[in-house]
């Protein structure tokens, strides 16, 4: 196969409100190559996918693809040019089945659709890249790496030879993870130009040809995957070598602070979501559940927090039951929670920072005399704990949502941590920072962990909890069904008893 | 057995207009638009036919009260979908602008505010001794079509995601503002229809508030309907049966007639209340959406 | 800072630039639809600023728009669009009227504050009914408030027509059939009027226009209201359920019962609507008593932004519109609905002009800010 640069990027440029986003990036992607962009989060790689994918259009500079100069004005033209992303969150309808997000997304009609023969041209691309899908399945009921599947067909279905995968895998377990890196390989070998953001190094080194790295919006450099190593891209992506995370400190583990004993519970749907789930965590440890999302991580936060009710088993906090209380009393014996979504469920965007920082504690009386606020107390006390969490704003009467992505987490453990809680329950706590603010947070919670607190740590990168928790435990089906300690098992080993393999050789 | 089937007919009669203006405002919802000014949309399509119908004929009044609807629509269309606005503000807002719209014309017109003088209504059809208007199986029609346009056609399918999932949409090159127009557009068109009914077909001319709440009812009918048009029509049908059983009761003096007034609105809101969490709406409805804000 | 100064500028100019719009929108539909809009406008002002009975007019038409204003905006904070304000000032000034013309022989310091706690329970036990529908049964209030608002409306007429008619009423001359409506209150339960206050500011107000006790009660009321979103937790805590009603739960505030609380609460301030006409200019309550109040007070709302202060400015515009429409009925036979195209006109306007400074505000502060 001749090699010919498919893709070129010259000169370009994005602005988002005077900011810029993208700044002069210029390089170029070789047909059939595995090309992988990284940088940190807010580097600029997604805004420069999107350029190419048509969402939006480059103020300064030119894209060229096969030679050719192009101006999309949409999708739908990068489409034509043989052009598609799987976006990092998935672009599909739940409510639809498979077929009718392919139809939706790759028919022009809008009169009858010709459902016969998607059918037919969806079974022959699924045939060539090994796969089965049940395409009357509604997508809601579909896990997640079989949603990405959906996508990628969605692409191939198009005719597109040109894919961009957007941090692809952020919501796979280790093993779904290596079946997808096989299935962009054999692509890949069928002659498809792949782009592959990320910023999980040891996976770009294992897929990629060419690595380009981004910083701040700049293009730092373009280096063939062979030649360099995971901590050479890290000093160019960060500007600096990474330093060492801070040196763990042995705590001697306090008393018991949080139990939970055969937990049962339903979902929203009311189907069984927690099935008998049982853990311990003690004072000055930081205990993390791994797990594919949709086991019950959402109800373990539920449970815990109080706000919903086990319909069997106990709830213990340091020896009390809790099980069935309100959300309000549980919160007032001591229990903190940094939300998974940090936008909609630990903030208010509209209100200021100061009234987000002291959400739900106005009536403490350190605030609140007679029943009327004291306006000086509160202001001096968010003061505070925005110099001690370093937070960067231009004033506390600012609203919270015109904070960075870091600033609006550190508001969530100012406020959290500021209650000296018990049990801190953290869920994603780092989702979409920079490596900076995740450190920060990382620091925080190793922060309450020794100052005592009970910490459960639910995410869905794996080597986050590793390196932050005493103990992990396995989440399947609503149970924990492996608990060991960061270095006991391999990835592998772990991915297999996220995928439930574990059942039958450690039944709890 | 004539009662029944007199009872049947009246059933239709009143039920029709709810169908109407609910299929209208499945439209609008599935493409992602709350849209409480249906009623004042179907009371401005019952003016405007009124006075089309006074002027040139019944079928003109039709056709006019159509494009009022339109042009309603595309305010609430031009204010939420564009201007962004609140949806349940602007339909607010619409509503009293078409109470005061059609007083203001109604002075204009008519030289009263609050009625319209007689006016002609299409031919009946007559079948077993009942009569009924012809929109009745048009709208029969009309739900059969907009079952097939929804589930079986591109442009249903794209109206539907994007009333389900705006950013999906927009990522596979549909134009979420388009199709919201669209579907308002449509739900402005059947309000008008079902408001031209309610006054050249049903009543014979123009009153105001004639509508009584009737936009609102077929709201309610669309979460019972599931917004499903079949499901819909049913509720909708279901609620001109209610109607008709009460004026029965009042005729026969079993109730003081207020409270068979207000049965209706009673008994709807007890189904709604009945249903909590079995019905579905549309995941982005009444979620304003653009590119930048996601 | 500067542009915080700026900011605040940019939050009172925006009601007043899409008044301004609303106007040439307005203006916009006059020349369509065949009037001199110049010549509208002009008779509008002058007849309703340029005299002492306009003036007075003005204050007695805003003071139910105050209370219906203060309503929607207290529910608006928590969330909750209480279309029912309409069916809720309605039940509560029936109940007003049930003590006011059943009870005998009371003093009026007592007679009057009864009647108005009276209609104040019975607005907010209405408005008890859309508040479980929503907290409990997931029933939207727009929809069971609007559906409650007929129910209230037959109600209120087998209560007046069938059940409370005065039925030993004298006939007035010249008409065959009794009114319908209840028998006449006391006569201690008329609302003090203010017609002495406002001559000490130089307006001599004519007695028929019944300006009364309930204007000052609404601005405290108004007052009230800020403080309680300004200086007290529950203030605080139902702007945040307003706004981010997940997070305010994850924080442990008891969203549903800070919800119930401003319903009943919205309802209350409802249950006042009616009252400055109804003791204040009534004798009885009869089937014309006037409606829609409770549809201005969402616009009146959201003129000030659903700040309880800037309701004042907002009811008292409605009031000088209200009054202005007369005006240009009588003089220009133009028909005073035109007011109500204003108004809604007026709705749409604020909602574009602060739907654009949100979004104008969170560019520059993404832009200044971290």
């Amino acid at each position: 196969m001749q090699i010919r640069p498919v893709i070129e990027f010259r000169g370009v440029g994005k602005r988002f409100a005077g900011i810029a986003a993208n700044e002069d990036i210029s390089f170029a992607v070789n047909q059939g190559a595995v090309h992988a962009v990284v940088g940190e989060n807010g580097a600029g790689k997604t805004t420069l996918m999107n350029l190419l994918a048509g969402l939006y259009r480059p103020d300064a500079g030119n894209i060229l693809v096969r030679g050719e100069p192009v101006d999309f004005h949409g999708p739908q033209a990068a489409h034509h040019a043989g052009i598609g992303m799987v976006h990092q969150h998935f672009m599909l309808v739940e409510r639809f089945t498979i077929l009718q997000n392919i139809l939706l997304s790759c028919e022009s009609s809008y009169g009858l659709l010709p459902q016969l023969q998607a059918r037919q041209k969806v079974s022959a691309i699924c045939r060539r890249l090994g796969l089965t899908l049940d395409l009357d399945a509604t997508v809601e009921t579909l896990p997640v790496g079989l949603r990405q599947r959906v996508e990628i067909v969605k692409l191939l279905y198009r005719g597109g030879d040109i894919l961009i995968f957007d941090e692809p895998t952020a919501v796979l377990t280790p093993g779904e993870t290596a079946d997808l890196l096989e299935l962009l390989r054999s692509m890949s070998q069928q002659g498809k130009t792949i782009l592959y953001v990320s910023h999980k190094l040891s996976e770009v080194l294992a897929i990629a040809d060419t690595v380009s790295v981004l910083r701040q919006g700049r293009l730092v450099g373009t280096v063939g995957a062979a030649e360099t190593t995971q901590g050479q891209l890290v000093e160019m992506m960060i500007g600096r070598s990474l330093t060492p995370s801070a040196e763990r400190q042995t705590v001697t583990a306090g008393p018991l602070l949080l139990a939970l004993n055969a937990v049962h519970c339903r979902d929203g749907r009311r189907a069984k979501a927690l099935q008998g789930l049982s853990l311990q965590i003690r004072g000055g440890e930081i205990y993390g559940v791994v797990g594919v999302s949709g086991n019950g991580q959402q109800e373990l936060t539920g449970v815990v927090t109080g706000e919903i009710a086990p319909t069997g088993g106990a709830v213990k906090l340091a020896g009390d039951n809790i099980a069935g209380m309100s959300m309000p009393k549980v919160r007032n014996l001591g229990v903190g929670l940094i939300p998974e979504d940090r936008d909609r469920q630990g903030l208010v965007g509209a209100l200021p920072v100061w009234e987000n920082m002291l959400l739900g504690q106005l009536r403490l009386p350190q605030f609140c005399h007679r029943g009327i606020l004291s306006g000086a107390a509160c202001r001096n006390y968010v003061a505070e704990q925005v110099r001690r969490f370093g937070i960067r704003l231009a004033s506390i009467d600012q609203p919270v949502c015109s904070l960075s992505g870091g600033n609006r987490q550190k508001v969530i453990l100012a406020r959290e941590l500021g209650r000296q809680p018990r049990v801190l329950v953290a869920s994603q706590p780092v989702r979409g920072l920079d490596i900076g603010a995740a450190e920060m947070v990382h620091a925080q919670m190793m922060a309450a962990r020794e100052a005592g607190a009970a910490v459960l740590l639910i995410s869905a990168d794996l080597d986050e909890v590793l390196e932050l928790a005493d103990r992990v435990g396995v989440l399947y089906a609503g149970r924990i069904v492996r608990e060991f300690r960061p270095g006991e098992l391999s990835p592998v080993e772990i991915g297999h008893y996220m995928l439930g393999g574990g059942q039958a050789v450690k039944p709890q | 057995m004539d009662g029944l089937l007199e009872l049947a007919a009246s059933a239709l009669r009143l039920g029709i207009p709810v169908a109407i203006c609910a299929l209208g405002a499945l439209w609008s919802e599935r493409s992602g638009v709350i849209n409480i000014g249906m009623e004042g949309m179907m009371l401005t399509g019952a003016f405007w036919g009124a006075a089309g119908a006074f002027w040139y004929g019944p079928t003109a009044g039709i056709l006019l009260a159509v494009a009022a609807g339109l042009v309603m629509a595309l305010l609430h269309a031009a204010v939420t979908v564009s201007g962004r606005v609140d949806q349940i503000v602007s339909g607010v807002a619409i509503n009293i602008l078409a109470y005061g719209l059609n007083r203001f014309f109604g002075y204009r017109i008519f030289n009263m505010a609050a009625s319209s003088p007689d006016v002609p209504g299409l031919p009946e059809i007559s079948a077993g001794g009942v009569a009924l208007s012809w929109i009745v199986p048009f709208a029969f029609v009309l739900t059969g079509l907009s079952w097939l346009v929804l589930t079986r056609t591109g442009f249903g399918l794209r109206l539907q995601a994007v009333g389900e999932n705006p950013a999906a949409a927009d990522a596979a090159g549909i134009s979420v503002p388009v199709l919201r127009y669209a579907g308002v557009l449509l739900g402005g068109a059947f309000a008008g229809l079902a408001g031209a009914y309610l006054s050249i077909e049903h009543t014979g001319m123009y009153v105001e508030g004639m509508t009584q709440g009737k936009g609102f009812i077929a709201l309610a009918a669309l979460i019972v309907g599931n917004w499903n048009p079949f499901g819909l029509v049913g509720a909708s049908l279901l609620f001109g049966l209610f109607e008709a059983m009460s004026f029965r009761l009042v005729q026969s003096q079993t109730l003081p007639y207020q409270f068979v007034q207000m049965a209706p609105y009673l008994l709807t809101l007890a189904v709604l209340a009945g249903l909590r969490g079995k019905t579905r709406a549309p995941a982005a409805t009444g979620q304003n959406w653009s590119r930048d804000e996601t | 800072m500067n542009g915080r100064n700026q900011i605040l500028l940019l939050r009172f100019a925006a009601p007043v630039v899409s008044v301004l719009l609303a106007l040439a929108a307005g203006a916009l539909f006059m020349l369509v639809a065949g009037y001199n809009p110049w010549q509208v406008y002009a008779t509008l002002l002058t007849f309703s600023l340029g005299r002492a009975d306009s003036i007075g007019s003005i204050l007695f038409y805003a003071t139910p728009l105050l209370f219906a204003g203060l309503a929607v905006a207290v529910a608006l904070k928590s969330g909750i669009l209480n279309i029912g304000v309409e069916g809720q000032y309605l039940i509560g000034a029936f109940c007003g009227a049930w003590v006011g013309f059943s009870l005998h022989g009371l003093p009026g310091w007592l007679h009057l504050p009864l009647a108005v706690a009276a209609a104040m329970a019975g607005s907010m036990l209405w408005a008890l009914l859309p508040a479980y529908l929503k907290l409990y049964r997931g029933v939207h209030e727009v929809i069971s408030t609007i559906l409650l608002n007929y129910v209230a409306f037959s109600l209120l007429h087998w209560l007046v027509a069938e059940v409370f008619m005065d039925r030993n009423q004298q006939i007035p001359a010249g008409l065959g059939s009794p009114l319908i409506r209840t028998p006449l209150f006391d006569a201690a339960v008329a609302a003090p009027k203010l017609h002495g206050l406002l001559r000490l500011f130089g307006l001599d107000v004519p007695d028929y226009i019944a300006v009364n006790l309930f204007l000052p009660l609404g601005i405290l009321l108004a007052v009230g209201c800020w403080f309680l979103f300004r200086h007290t937790p529950l203030g605080y805590e139902i702007a945040a359920t307003g706004q981010g009603p997940l997070a305010a739960r994850n924080v442990g505030i008891a969203v549903n019962r800070v919800q119930l609380k401003t319903f009943l609460l919205s309802g209350a301030i409802g249950g006042l609507v009616g009252l400055s006409h109804l003791f204040g200019y009534y004798d009885s309550f009869d089937l014309d008593f006037p409606r829609n109040f409770g549809f201005s007070g969402i616009a009146v709302a959201l003129l000030a932004n659903n700040h309880p202060l800037g309701v004042i400015p907002s009811a008292l515009l409605f009031g000088l519109l209200q009054r202005g429409g007369e005006g240009i009925q009588a003089f220009l036979t133009v028909p005073m609905e035109l007011v109500v195209v204003l108004q809604g006109i007026m709705i749409l306007c604020v909602a574009l002009t602060m739907r654009w400074l949100d979004r104008l505000l969170l560019r520059r502060e993404r832009g200044t800010g971290a």
